[in-house]
């Protein structure tokens, strides 16, 4: 069977759509960056760097989502380096005049309670009571780990450094909600419901903070 | 005319080089009943090489991440029944639960990238991505904890903190039984 010249033209035409369709597909996915956040990373194996043997007991956890956010606008009109400079225009116009936003959603957990270690809990016992001296609950540990963290929106190229001071500043903001929220006194609490589970079998027992005396 | 109209937005919006904002959103408080016993620190380099990608994507990128976290274990001593403590004179018998993980820290302050390199066209990497793979560090951590000694070295330091205790309210024998997570 011989080929007609529609079907010759036919064919070039298939042909330069598909052509045109690739060259579509690379520029595509040639400008649309590179973010391959999928990725999987090598499989490299832990290294323990120290082993502690500690005494703590966590009476309240407190957990949070923080939002910090930095903005950087450009600076004033005179300033346009270039009016040809289409990026420089698209940014101010289509983002309001920001030069550069990092936006980062924090989620942290806050554990308060004794060291019962670092403090030494002073045990006495007089007929049937005991009386047990425990140091006042403190602050243990704020905990952020990338699994609680997100980044919501970044514009512009940002360091590692600028990153890292915005997670310390929530990691100072859990602290801060922490001391509002009054843990101290909700662990004291706590920790005196759980020693009197240990003591189940006394009569009585009595707690002192080093204030009481 | 237009020029104008875009002038006047520029000089709207236009404002301090530097803004900052934060809020709290979701919060929960809970009573716990941990006793944390032991304190691993751990050490993990994330590596990422991004050479084999598509042909018309032209040069390299590659990552290497240092890290460290700190997890502790211990038990949770809310989990102690009525019935798992038996005073009979001077002795005691208790029996523990099985140690547990407590919790999982990565301080900033300690994640670190050494090495960032980009070659040819690529693109540098965003925090988005390098979050992406902090995470993916983090799940290897968590996996990798299950072939360390950190449950058993919990469960051995409760029980010397529990005797210890008892000791003190003057027990004279304390029987530990630490029963195990299935």
């Amino acid at each position: 069977m011989k080929l007609g010249r529609e079907h010759i033209r036919l064919i070039k035409n298939i042909s330069i759509t598909v052509v045109i369709g690739i060259l579509a597909f690379i520029l595509y996915d040639y400008f649309k960056g590179d973010d391959n956040s999928a990725d999987t990373i090598a499989d490299t194996p832990i290294r323990i760097e120290a082993v502690k043997k500690i005494a703590e007991i966590g009476a309240v956890s407190y957990t949070d989502e923080i939002v910090v956010d930095t903005v950087e606008y450009y600076d004033e009109l005179d300033e346009i380096s270039d009016w040809l400079d289409a990026y420089e225009l698209s940014q101010r116009l289509i983002n309001r005049n920001v030069k550069r936003r990092l936006t980062l959603i924090v989620k942290g957990e806050i554990r308060v309670g004794i060291d019962i270690r670092k403090n030494n809990i002073e045990i006495n016992r007089s007929n049937d009571t005991v009386y047990l001296k425990l140091s006042n609950p403190e602050l243990l540990e704020v905990n952020l780990s990338p699994s609680g963290t997100d980044v919501y929106q970044e514009q512009g190229s940002w360091s590692d450094k600028e990153r890292t001071i915005l997670e310390l500043k929530a990691k100072q903001r859990l602290i801060n909600n922490s001391v509002e929220l009054d843990l101290i006194n909700k662990a004291r609490v706590s920790t005196e419901k759980l020693f009197k589970r240990l003591l189940q079998h006394e009569k009585y027992v009595e707690f002192i903070y080093p204030e009481d005396n | 005319m237009n020029r104008f109209v875009y002038i006047l937005i520029l000089f709207i919006v236009s404002c301090s080089s530097t803004d900052e904002a934060e809020k709290a959103s979701v919060m929960e408080i809970r009573e716990l009943g941990q006793l944390a016993t032991v304190e691993y620190t751990i050490g993990k380099l994330i590596q990422l090489d991004q050479t084999d990608v598509e042909w018309y994507k032209w040069g390299d990128r590659k990552l290497l991440i240092k890290t460290r976290a700190t997890v502790k274990a211990g038990i949770d001593l809310k989990k102690i029944k009525e019935d798992d403590i038996v005073v009979k004179g001077n002795t005691i018998e208790i029996t523990l639960p099985p140690a547990e993980y407590i919790s999982l820290n990565m301080d900033p302050n300690y994640t670190k990238t050494e090495v960032e390199s980009i070659s040819g066209f690529r693109d540098n990497f965003t925090q988005k991505e390098k979050n992406a793979f902090l995470k993916q560090g983090e799940e290897a951590i968590r996996k990798d904890l299950g072939e360390t000694k950190i449950l058993q070295d919990a469960a051995a330091n409760a029980e010397d903190i529990i005797r210890d205790f008892y000791k003190e309210l003057g027990f004279e024998k304390i029987i530990i039984h630490s029963s195990i997570e299935d």
